[in-house]
Protein backbone atom coordinates (compact mmCIF):
# COMPACT_ATOMS: atom_id res chain seq x y z
CA UNK A 1 0.00 0.00 0.00
CA UNK A 2 2.71 2.09 1.01
CA UNK A 3 4.12 1.79 -2.13
CA UNK A 4 1.42 2.56 -3.96
CA UNK A 5 0.96 5.90 -2.51
CA UNK A 6 4.99 6.65 -2.81
CA UNK A 7 4.11 6.01 -6.77
CA UNK A 8 1.02 8.03 -6.91
CA UNK A 9 2.71 11.15 -4.67
CA UNK A 10 6.12 10.34 -7.00
CA UNK A 11 3.42 10.55 -10.48
CA UNK A 12 1.50 13.74 -8.81
CA UNK A 13 4.71 15.49 -8.53
CA UNK A 14 6.08 14.73 -12.36
CA UNK A 15 2.89 16.17 -13.51
CA UNK A 16 3.36 19.30 -11.38
CA UNK A 17 6.97 19.74 -12.85
CA UNK A 18 5.87 18.77 -16.16
CA UNK A 19 2.77 21.38 -15.83
CA UNK A 20 5.19 23.98 -14.53
CA UNK A 21 7.46 23.49 -17.26
CA UNK A 22 5.20 23.30 -20.33
CA UNK A 23 3.40 26.89 -18.14
CA UNK A 24 6.95 28.45 -18.40
CA UNK A 25 7.60 27.32 -22.49
CA UNK A 26 4.32 28.73 -22.92
CA UNK A 27 5.35 32.49 -21.73
CA UNK A 28 7.12 34.71 -24.08
CA UNK A 29 9.33 37.39 -22.07
CA UNK A 30 9.91 39.97 -24.26
CA UNK A 31 13.42 41.44 -24.16
CA UNK A 32 15.45 44.31 -24.49
CA UNK A 33 19.20 45.75 -25.04
CA UNK A 34 20.56 46.77 -21.12
CA UNK A 35 20.96 50.83 -22.38
CA UNK A 36 16.48 50.79 -23.85
CA UNK A 37 15.12 52.96 -20.57
CA UNK A 38 11.73 51.70 -21.25
CA UNK A 39 10.54 48.73 -18.95
CA UNK A 40 7.03 48.36 -19.47
CA UNK A 41 5.30 48.76 -22.76
CA UNK A 42 1.38 48.25 -23.36
CA UNK A 43 0.06 45.31 -25.57
CA UNK A 44 -0.63 48.22 -28.79
CA UNK A 45 2.93 49.57 -27.86
CA UNK A 46 4.84 46.43 -28.42
CA UNK A 47 1.83 45.79 -31.43
CA UNK A 48 3.67 48.97 -33.00
CA UNK A 49 6.93 48.13 -32.67
CA UNK A 50 6.75 44.64 -33.77
CA UNK A 51 4.93 45.69 -37.25
CA UNK A 52 8.20 48.41 -36.97
CA UNK A 53 5.25 50.93 -37.17
CA UNK A 54 7.59 52.43 -34.48
CA UNK A 55 11.62 52.31 -35.22
CA UNK A 56 12.48 54.12 -32.67
CA UNK A 57 12.68 54.05 -29.07
CA UNK A 58 11.81 57.75 -27.05
CA UNK A 59 15.31 58.68 -26.74
CA UNK A 60 15.58 58.15 -30.49
CA UNK A 61 17.94 55.58 -31.10
CA UNK A 62 17.07 52.68 -33.61
CA UNK A 63 14.89 49.54 -32.62
CA UNK A 64 16.52 46.60 -33.44
CA UNK A 65 14.03 43.36 -34.23
CA UNK A 66 15.21 40.33 -33.65
CA UNK A 67 12.93 37.18 -34.31
CA UNK A 68 13.20 33.82 -34.29
CA UNK A 69 13.36 31.30 -37.13
CA UNK A 70 10.21 29.42 -38.31
CA UNK A 71 9.51 26.26 -36.29
CA UNK A 72 10.28 27.63 -32.62
CA UNK A 73 7.35 27.77 -30.03
CA UNK A 74 7.81 31.31 -29.13
CA UNK A 75 7.42 32.35 -32.36
CA UNK A 76 4.32 31.03 -32.65
CA UNK A 77 2.92 32.75 -29.84
CA UNK A 78 4.45 36.33 -31.08
CA UNK A 79 2.67 35.30 -34.29
CA UNK A 80 -0.42 35.06 -33.11
CA UNK A 81 -0.72 37.39 -29.66
CA UNK A 82 1.26 40.31 -31.41
CA UNK A 83 1.21 39.88 -35.64
CA UNK A 84 -2.31 37.84 -35.48
CA UNK A 85 -0.84 36.36 -38.72
CA UNK A 86 0.53 33.40 -40.02
CA UNK A 87 4.16 32.28 -41.40
CA UNK A 88 2.82 33.54 -44.98
CA UNK A 89 1.47 36.23 -44.09
CA UNK A 90 4.60 37.50 -41.61
CA UNK A 91 6.53 37.06 -44.91
CA UNK A 92 4.37 38.60 -47.30
CA UNK A 93 4.16 41.56 -44.44
CA UNK A 94 7.82 42.10 -44.46
CA UNK A 95 8.40 41.97 -47.99
CA UNK A 96 5.50 44.89 -49.11
CA UNK A 97 6.87 46.71 -45.68
CA UNK A 98 10.80 46.60 -47.50
CA UNK A 99 9.21 46.83 -51.27
CA UNK A 100 7.24 50.00 -49.95
CA UNK A 101 10.83 51.33 -48.87
CA UNK A 102 8.43 51.90 -44.81
CA UNK A 103 11.92 49.68 -43.43
CA UNK A 104 15.33 50.27 -44.34
CA UNK A 105 15.40 46.64 -44.15
CA UNK A 106 13.33 43.06 -41.92
CA UNK A 107 13.31 42.18 -39.09
CA UNK A 108 16.89 39.77 -38.09
CA UNK A 109 16.16 36.44 -37.81
CA UNK A 110 18.02 34.24 -34.70
CA UNK A 111 18.20 30.53 -34.37
CA UNK A 112 18.17 29.72 -30.94
CA UNK A 113 16.94 31.31 -27.58
CA UNK A 114 21.04 31.50 -27.08
CA UNK A 115 21.63 33.11 -30.08
CA UNK A 116 18.53 36.00 -29.23
CA UNK A 117 20.06 36.52 -25.88
CA UNK A 118 23.68 37.07 -26.76
CA UNK A 119 22.67 39.68 -29.88
CA UNK A 120 20.31 41.53 -27.61
CA UNK A 121 22.66 42.20 -24.90
CA UNK A 122 25.44 43.11 -27.41
CA UNK A 123 23.25 45.34 -29.98
CA UNK A 124 22.16 49.34 -28.72
CA UNK A 125 18.02 49.43 -29.35
CA UNK A 126 17.28 45.91 -29.77
CA UNK A 127 14.33 44.07 -28.66
CA UNK A 128 13.49 40.19 -28.73
CA UNK A 129 11.38 37.30 -27.43
CA UNK A 130 12.67 34.13 -25.53
CA UNK A 131 10.95 31.65 -23.57
CA UNK A 132 10.50 32.90 -20.72
CA UNK A 133 12.19 30.11 -18.68
CA UNK A 134 15.70 30.94 -21.02
CA UNK A 135 15.84 34.26 -18.82
CA UNK A 136 18.29 34.54 -16.80
CA UNK A 137 19.77 37.56 -13.91
CA UNK A 138 21.13 39.47 -16.48
CA UNK A 139 18.85 39.55 -18.83
CA UNK A 140 16.11 42.77 -18.98
CA UNK A 141 13.09 42.03 -19.34
CA UNK A 142 10.24 44.23 -20.31
CA UNK A 143 6.60 44.29 -18.37
CA UNK A 144 3.22 43.72 -20.70
CA UNK A 145 0.54 45.48 -19.39
CA UNK A 146 2.25 46.20 -16.39
CA UNK A 147 2.77 42.00 -15.82
CA UNK A 148 6.14 39.98 -15.84
CA UNK A 149 5.94 36.31 -17.42
CA UNK A 150 5.08 34.62 -14.29
CA UNK A 151 2.09 37.09 -13.05
CA UNK A 152 -1.52 35.84 -14.07
CA UNK A 153 -2.98 37.80 -17.03
CA UNK A 154 0.00 38.07 -18.74
CA UNK A 155 -0.61 37.84 -22.09
CA UNK A 156 2.09 36.37 -24.52
CA UNK A 157 0.83 33.03 -23.65
CA UNK B 1 10.41 86.64 -59.40
CA UNK B 2 9.07 85.91 -55.48
CA UNK B 3 7.77 82.76 -55.96
CA UNK B 4 11.05 81.66 -57.43
CA UNK B 5 12.76 83.06 -54.83
CA UNK B 6 10.33 81.78 -52.18
CA UNK B 7 10.88 77.87 -53.83
CA UNK B 8 14.56 78.50 -53.94
CA UNK B 9 14.90 79.33 -50.08
CA UNK B 10 12.72 76.50 -49.85
CA UNK B 11 15.00 73.82 -51.23
CA UNK B 12 17.70 75.28 -50.14
CA UNK B 13 16.14 74.42 -46.26
CA UNK B 14 15.69 70.77 -47.75
CA UNK B 15 19.38 70.53 -48.97
CA UNK B 16 20.72 72.05 -45.89
CA UNK B 17 18.86 69.55 -43.72
CA UNK B 18 19.94 67.13 -46.22
CA UNK B 19 23.81 67.83 -46.20
CA UNK B 20 23.39 68.51 -41.82
CA UNK B 21 21.79 64.94 -41.51
CA UNK B 22 24.47 63.19 -43.33
CA UNK B 23 27.20 64.81 -41.24
CA UNK B 24 25.13 64.11 -38.20
CA UNK B 25 24.76 60.31 -39.39
CA UNK B 26 28.22 59.62 -40.35
CA UNK B 27 28.97 59.90 -36.44
CA UNK B 28 26.86 56.79 -35.93
CA UNK B 29 28.05 53.48 -37.91
CA UNK B 30 25.20 51.18 -37.42
CA UNK B 31 26.99 47.79 -35.38
CA UNK B 32 25.79 45.69 -38.31
CA UNK B 33 27.77 47.29 -40.75
CA UNK B 34 25.81 48.19 -43.90
CA UNK B 35 22.69 45.65 -43.82
CA UNK B 36 21.28 45.30 -47.66
CA UNK B 37 17.98 43.82 -47.97
CA UNK B 38 17.64 43.09 -51.69
CA UNK B 39 14.16 42.17 -53.65
CA UNK B 40 14.00 40.02 -57.16
CA UNK B 41 10.20 40.37 -58.42
CA UNK B 42 9.64 38.79 -62.05
CA UNK B 43 6.41 37.49 -63.39
CA UNK B 44 5.19 35.56 -66.74
CA UNK B 45 1.75 36.21 -68.25
CA UNK B 46 -0.29 34.23 -70.88
CA UNK B 47 -3.18 36.13 -72.54
CA UNK B 48 -6.20 35.64 -74.91
CA UNK B 49 -7.87 38.65 -75.64
CA UNK B 50 -11.31 39.24 -78.19
CA UNK B 51 -10.48 41.24 -81.03
CA UNK B 52 -6.66 41.80 -80.25
CA UNK B 53 -3.59 39.99 -81.96
CA UNK B 54 -0.48 39.38 -80.07
CA UNK B 55 -1.82 36.86 -77.87
CA UNK B 56 -0.22 34.03 -75.97
CA UNK B 57 2.84 34.13 -73.70
CA UNK B 58 4.62 37.42 -72.48
CA UNK B 59 7.44 37.99 -70.31
CA UNK B 60 6.35 40.62 -67.65
CA UNK B 61 8.05 42.86 -65.43
CA UNK B 62 11.77 42.14 -64.36
CA UNK B 63 12.22 44.35 -61.12
CA UNK B 64 15.49 44.52 -58.84
CA UNK B 65 15.24 46.61 -55.47
CA UNK B 66 17.62 47.64 -53.27
CA UNK B 67 17.63 49.32 -49.99
CA UNK B 68 20.91 49.34 -48.19
CA UNK B 69 21.20 51.06 -44.88
CA UNK B 70 24.27 52.84 -44.73
CA UNK B 71 23.79 53.91 -41.03
CA UNK B 72 21.11 53.84 -38.39
CA UNK B 73 19.45 56.82 -39.98
CA UNK B 74 20.85 57.10 -43.72
CA UNK B 75 19.58 54.65 -46.06
CA UNK B 76 19.46 54.27 -49.88
CA UNK B 77 16.27 53.07 -51.62
CA UNK B 78 16.61 52.15 -55.85
CA UNK B 79 14.88 49.98 -57.96
CA UNK B 80 15.11 49.45 -61.52
CA UNK B 81 13.06 47.12 -63.98
CA UNK B 82 13.57 45.40 -67.28
CA UNK B 83 10.91 45.89 -69.50
CA UNK B 84 10.18 43.47 -72.53
CA UNK B 85 9.03 45.73 -75.46
CA UNK B 86 7.12 45.79 -78.53
CA UNK B 87 10.05 45.62 -81.73
CA UNK B 88 12.42 46.63 -79.30
CA UNK B 89 15.39 45.16 -76.54
CA UNK B 90 14.09 44.88 -72.98
CA UNK B 91 13.84 48.71 -71.52
CA UNK B 92 15.76 49.37 -68.10
CA UNK B 93 14.80 51.95 -66.06
CA UNK B 94 15.48 53.20 -63.09
CA UNK B 95 12.26 53.43 -61.43
CA UNK B 96 12.92 54.43 -57.77
CA UNK B 97 16.24 56.38 -56.41
CA UNK B 98 16.42 58.36 -53.24
CA UNK B 99 18.01 58.61 -50.03
CA UNK B 100 16.26 58.94 -46.70
CA UNK B 101 17.69 60.20 -43.42
CA UNK B 102 15.55 58.84 -40.23
CA UNK B 103 15.66 61.65 -38.04
CA UNK B 104 12.55 60.16 -35.59
CA UNK B 105 9.21 58.34 -36.61
CA UNK B 106 7.84 61.57 -36.80
CA UNK B 107 10.45 63.04 -39.26
CA UNK B 108 11.83 61.09 -42.39
CA UNK B 109 13.21 62.87 -44.88
CA UNK B 110 14.52 62.02 -48.03
CA UNK B 111 15.12 63.21 -51.89
CA UNK B 112 15.19 61.35 -55.40
CA UNK B 113 12.40 59.73 -57.54
CA UNK B 114 9.19 58.13 -56.19
CA UNK B 115 6.07 55.97 -56.98
CA UNK B 116 3.75 59.04 -56.61
CA UNK B 117 2.59 59.02 -53.02
CA UNK B 118 -1.12 59.54 -54.47
CA UNK B 119 -3.75 57.15 -52.80
CA UNK B 120 -3.23 53.51 -51.76
CA UNK B 121 -2.22 51.29 -55.34
CA UNK B 122 0.32 53.40 -56.59
CA UNK B 123 2.91 52.73 -53.78
CA UNK B 124 1.44 49.62 -52.39
CA UNK B 125 1.72 47.32 -54.68
CA UNK B 126 3.31 48.97 -58.24
CA UNK B 127 6.00 46.70 -59.58
CA UNK B 128 5.53 44.38 -57.23
CA UNK B 129 3.11 41.93 -58.88
CA UNK B 130 3.52 38.76 -56.29
CA UNK B 131 2.54 41.52 -53.95
CA UNK B 132 -1.12 42.41 -55.59
CA UNK B 133 -3.70 39.79 -55.41
CA UNK B 134 -5.02 40.40 -58.73
CA UNK B 135 -3.14 40.51 -62.47
CA UNK B 136 -3.99 43.32 -63.48
CA UNK B 137 -3.69 46.88 -62.37
CA UNK B 138 -6.69 49.53 -62.47
CA UNK B 139 -6.67 51.71 -65.44
CA UNK B 140 -6.22 55.11 -63.09
CA UNK B 141 -2.64 53.74 -62.06
CA UNK B 142 -1.71 51.17 -64.63
CA UNK B 143 1.48 51.74 -65.89
CA UNK B 144 1.35 54.76 -68.81
CA UNK B 145 -1.25 56.12 -66.89
CA UNK B 146 -1.71 59.62 -68.31
CA UNK B 147 -4.94 60.07 -65.10
CA UNK B 148 -2.24 60.33 -62.02
CA UNK B 149 2.04 60.91 -62.21
CA UNK B 150 2.87 57.65 -61.51
CA UNK B 151 6.53 58.92 -60.36
CA UNK B 152 7.37 61.90 -58.36
CA UNK B 153 11.08 63.55 -58.62
CA UNK B 154 11.68 65.87 -55.71
CA UNK B 155 11.27 65.76 -51.68
CA UNK B 156 9.59 64.46 -49.28
CA UNK B 157 8.83 64.70 -45.51
CA UNK B 158 7.16 62.18 -43.88
CA UNK B 159 6.57 60.16 -40.42
CA UNK B 160 3.78 59.38 -37.62
CA UNK B 161 1.70 62.43 -35.84
CA UNK B 162 2.76 62.09 -32.34
CA UNK B 163 2.49 58.68 -31.04
CA UNK B 164 -0.80 58.02 -33.07
CA UNK B 165 -1.76 55.66 -36.12
CA UNK B 166 -2.05 59.02 -37.85
CA UNK B 167 0.98 58.87 -40.82
CA UNK B 168 1.66 61.92 -43.26
CA UNK B 169 3.82 62.72 -46.23
CA UNK B 170 4.15 66.26 -47.52
CA UNK B 171 6.75 66.93 -50.75
CA UNK B 172 7.66 69.20 -53.51
CA UNK B 173 9.10 68.26 -56.66
CA UNK B 174 9.33 68.86 -60.83
CA UNK B 175 5.80 67.65 -61.65
CA UNK B 176 4.83 66.19 -65.03
CA UNK B 177 7.11 67.03 -67.83
CA UNK B 178 5.94 68.03 -71.43
CA UNK B 179 5.30 64.69 -71.68
CA UNK B 180 3.15 64.28 -69.03
CA UNK B 181 3.24 61.01 -67.90
CA UNK B 182 6.54 61.30 -67.95
CA UNK B 183 8.48 62.87 -64.18
CA UNK B 184 10.89 65.10 -65.03
CA UNK B 185 13.72 63.92 -64.34
CA UNK B 186 16.15 66.50 -65.90
CA UNK B 187 14.44 69.60 -63.76
CA UNK B 188 10.75 70.98 -63.71
CA UNK B 189 10.31 72.21 -67.14
CA UNK B 190 7.78 75.36 -66.66
CA UNK B 191 9.91 76.23 -63.07
CA UNK B 192 6.55 75.71 -61.06
CA UNK B 193 6.66 72.73 -58.79
CA UNK B 194 4.37 70.16 -57.99
CA UNK B 195 3.26 69.97 -54.22
CA UNK B 196 1.46 66.57 -52.88
CA UNK B 197 0.08 66.33 -48.98
CA UNK B 198 -1.17 63.03 -47.62
CA UNK B 199 -2.13 61.54 -44.78
CA UNK B 200 -3.57 58.37 -43.87
CA UNK B 201 -4.69 56.26 -40.77
CA UNK B 202 -3.46 52.74 -39.89
CA UNK B 203 -4.44 51.51 -36.40
CA UNK B 204 -3.71 48.23 -35.24
CA UNK B 205 -5.82 45.64 -35.24
CA UNK B 206 -7.23 42.53 -37.20
CA UNK B 207 -8.51 43.83 -39.93
CA UNK B 208 -5.90 46.02 -40.73
CA UNK B 209 -7.41 49.14 -41.64
CA UNK B 210 -5.57 51.44 -43.83
CA UNK B 211 -7.63 55.05 -44.93
CA UNK B 212 -5.80 57.90 -46.43
CA UNK B 213 -6.70 61.47 -48.30
CA UNK B 214 -3.91 62.99 -50.52
CA UNK B 215 -3.62 66.06 -52.37
CA UNK B 216 -1.70 66.70 -55.45
CA UNK B 217 -1.03 70.54 -57.44
CA UNK B 218 0.69 71.42 -60.34
CA UNK B 219 1.33 73.58 -63.57
CA UNK B 220 1.66 71.62 -66.83
CA UNK B 221 2.85 73.07 -70.20
CA UNK B 222 2.52 70.86 -72.84
CA UNK B 223 3.14 70.90 -75.68
CA UNK B 224 0.21 71.33 -77.23
CA UNK B 225 -1.75 73.74 -75.00
CA UNK B 226 -1.52 76.85 -72.87
CA UNK B 227 -0.11 76.23 -69.08
CA UNK B 228 -2.89 73.92 -66.74
CA UNK B 229 -3.28 73.88 -63.95
CA UNK B 230 -3.77 70.58 -62.19
CA UNK B 231 -5.84 69.77 -58.82
CA UNK B 232 -5.54 65.60 -57.77
CA UNK B 233 -7.47 64.61 -54.91
CA UNK B 234 -7.39 60.85 -53.58
CA UNK B 235 -9.15 58.85 -51.18
CA UNK B 236 -8.96 55.25 -49.87
CA UNK B 237 -10.52 52.84 -47.50
CA UNK B 238 -8.32 49.81 -47.68
CA UNK B 239 -8.58 46.54 -45.25
CA UNK B 240 -5.11 44.71 -45.62
CA UNK B 241 -5.91 41.48 -44.10
CA UNK B 242 -6.89 38.76 -46.29
CA UNK B 243 -10.23 37.91 -44.49
CA UNK B 244 -11.36 39.88 -46.43
CA UNK B 245 -9.46 42.10 -48.08
CA UNK B 246 -10.68 45.34 -49.29
CA UNK B 247 -9.50 48.11 -51.56
CA UNK B 248 -11.62 50.91 -52.52
CA UNK B 249 -10.08 54.21 -53.70
CA UNK B 250 -11.59 57.48 -55.95
CA UNK B 251 -9.40 59.80 -57.57
CA UNK B 252 -10.69 63.30 -58.72
CA UNK B 253 -8.79 65.40 -61.09
CA UNK B 254 -9.58 68.78 -62.52
CA UNK B 255 -7.66 70.47 -64.83
CA UNK B 256 -7.88 74.30 -65.98
CA UNK B 257 -6.69 75.95 -68.79
CA UNK B 258 -7.16 79.63 -70.54
CA UNK B 259 -9.07 77.81 -73.28
CA UNK B 260 -11.16 75.34 -71.35
CA UNK B 261 -11.69 73.11 -67.91
CA UNK B 262 -12.51 69.53 -67.06
CA UNK B 263 -12.75 67.00 -64.75
CA UNK B 264 -11.69 63.08 -64.37
CA UNK B 265 -13.51 60.80 -61.68
CA UNK B 266 -12.03 57.56 -61.42
CA UNK B 267 -12.96 54.99 -58.95
CA UNK B 268 -12.24 51.01 -58.13
CA UNK B 269 -13.69 48.17 -55.54
CA UNK B 270 -11.87 45.35 -55.00
CA UNK B 271 -12.69 42.75 -52.72
CA UNK B 272 -10.82 39.39 -52.29
CA UNK B 273 -11.06 36.61 -49.33
CA UNK B 274 -8.58 34.18 -48.59
CA UNK B 275 -10.39 30.90 -48.00
CA UNK B 276 -9.75 28.17 -45.21
CA UNK B 277 -8.96 24.78 -44.92
CA UNK B 278 -7.07 23.21 -47.52
CA UNK B 279 -8.26 25.55 -50.19
CA UNK B 280 -6.31 28.19 -47.77
CA UNK B 281 -3.86 28.31 -50.83
CA UNK B 282 -6.45 30.32 -53.03
CA UNK B 283 -7.91 33.68 -53.12
CA UNK B 284 -10.54 34.47 -55.23
CA UNK B 285 -11.06 37.84 -56.39
CA UNK B 286 -13.60 40.80 -57.78
CA UNK B 287 -12.84 43.93 -59.12
CA UNK B 288 -15.15 46.92 -60.62
CA UNK B 289 -13.58 50.34 -61.69
CA UNK B 290 -14.63 53.18 -63.46
CA UNK B 291 -13.04 56.18 -65.13
CA UNK B 292 -14.88 58.85 -66.93
CA UNK B 293 -13.16 62.04 -68.49
CA UNK B 294 -14.90 65.11 -69.25
CA UNK B 295 -14.37 65.83 -73.30
CA UNK B 296 -13.85 69.05 -72.34
CA UNK B 297 -10.77 68.49 -70.22
CA UNK B 298 -7.62 70.30 -71.83
CA UNK B 299 -5.13 67.60 -70.24
CA UNK B 300 -7.27 64.55 -71.03
CA UNK B 301 -10.38 64.84 -73.09
CA UNK B 302 -8.72 64.12 -76.28
CA UNK B 303 -7.20 61.01 -74.91
CA UNK B 304 -10.16 58.81 -75.08
CA UNK B 305 -9.56 57.33 -71.34
CA UNK B 306 -13.10 56.39 -70.62
CA UNK B 307 -13.27 53.38 -69.16
CA UNK B 308 -15.15 50.79 -67.19
CA UNK B 309 -14.50 46.78 -66.50
CA UNK B 310 -15.11 43.96 -64.02
CA UNK B 311 -12.24 41.67 -63.40
CA UNK B 312 -12.72 38.64 -61.42
CA UNK B 313 -10.17 35.93 -60.88
CA UNK B 314 -8.08 33.30 -58.16
CA UNK B 315 -5.09 33.95 -56.66
CA UNK B 316 -3.25 30.86 -55.96
CA UNK B 317 0.19 30.39 -53.92
CA UNK B 318 1.18 27.39 -54.56
CA UNK B 319 4.66 28.43 -53.08
CA UNK B 320 5.93 30.61 -50.19
CA UNK B 321 7.30 32.96 -53.29
CA UNK B 322 5.37 32.19 -56.02
CA UNK B 323 1.92 32.52 -56.79
CA UNK B 324 0.04 32.08 -60.18
CA UNK B 325 -3.39 33.55 -61.15
CA UNK B 326 -5.99 33.68 -63.29
CA UNK B 327 -8.31 36.28 -64.20
CA UNK B 328 -11.46 36.79 -66.72
CA UNK B 329 -12.16 40.75 -67.35
CA UNK B 330 -15.16 42.11 -69.15
CA UNK B 331 -14.23 45.79 -70.20
CA UNK B 332 -15.67 48.62 -72.55
CA UNK B 333 -13.23 51.70 -73.27
CA UNK B 334 -13.73 54.92 -75.45
CA UNK B 335 -11.74 52.83 -78.14
CA UNK B 336 -13.37 49.29 -77.67
CA UNK B 337 -15.92 47.99 -78.14
CA UNK B 338 -16.82 45.34 -75.01
CA UNK B 339 -14.17 42.86 -74.67
CA UNK B 340 -13.60 40.02 -72.76
CA UNK B 341 -10.30 38.23 -72.09
CA UNK B 342 -8.19 35.95 -70.37
CA UNK B 343 -4.88 36.18 -68.46
CA UNK B 344 -2.88 33.65 -66.36
CA UNK B 345 0.14 35.40 -64.43
CA UNK B 346 2.96 33.43 -62.47
CA UNK B 347 4.35 35.78 -60.04
CA UNK B 348 7.58 35.28 -58.02
CA UNK B 349 9.84 37.27 -55.34
CA UNK B 350 13.40 36.58 -54.22
CA UNK B 351 14.11 37.70 -50.87
CA UNK B 352 17.96 38.01 -51.22
CA UNK B 353 18.41 39.99 -47.57
CA UNK B 354 22.08 39.81 -46.57
CA UNK B 355 20.66 40.75 -42.81
CA UNK B 356 21.28 37.21 -41.48
CA UNK B 357 25.08 37.30 -43.13
CA UNK B 358 25.77 40.50 -41.46
CA UNK B 359 24.58 38.66 -38.03
CA UNK B 360 26.84 36.09 -38.74
CA UNK B 361 29.93 38.11 -39.17
CA UNK B 362 28.95 40.00 -36.04
CA UNK B 363 28.87 36.76 -34.03
CA UNK B 364 31.79 35.90 -31.77
CA UNK B 365 34.37 33.96 -33.82
CA UNK B 366 33.72 30.50 -33.47
CA UNK B 367 30.45 30.32 -31.64
CA UNK B 368 28.02 28.81 -32.53
CA UNK B 369 24.36 29.21 -32.13
CA UNK B 370 22.81 25.86 -33.26
CA UNK B 371 20.55 25.62 -35.70
CA UNK B 372 16.60 26.13 -35.60
CA UNK B 373 13.97 23.92 -33.74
Amino acid sequence: MSRVRIAAIGLLCLLCLTAIQAEEVASVAIVVHPSVEVSNLTMLQLRRIFLAEQQFWPDRSRITLLVRAPGAVERDIVLSQIYQMNDAQFRQYWIAKIFRAEVPSGPKIVLSSNMALELVTAIPGSITFISASAVDEGTKVVRINGLLPSQAGYPLR
Amino acid sequence: MQRIVRQSALILCVATLVATSTLVSAQEPTVLGQPISALLFGEFDYRERENQGEDGFAIGQTVAQFNVQLDNRLSVFTEMTATARKGKDFEFEVERLFVRYDFSDQYKLSAGRYHTPLGYWNSAFHHGSWLQTTVSRPETVKFGSNVIPIHFVGALIEGNVGESSFGYKAGIGNGRSDEINDPGDFGDSNGNRAWLLAGNYRPPGGYRLNAGLSLYIDQISPDFEPDIDEQLINAYVVLEGETPEVLVEYTYAKHDSSLSEGNVNSAYAQLAYRLSGRAYPFKPYLRVERLDVDDEDPMLGDLNLGYKGVTAGTRWDFSSHAVLKAEVRREKSDTLSTRNSFWLQLAFVFDASSAYRSYRSYAPTGQSYGSPR
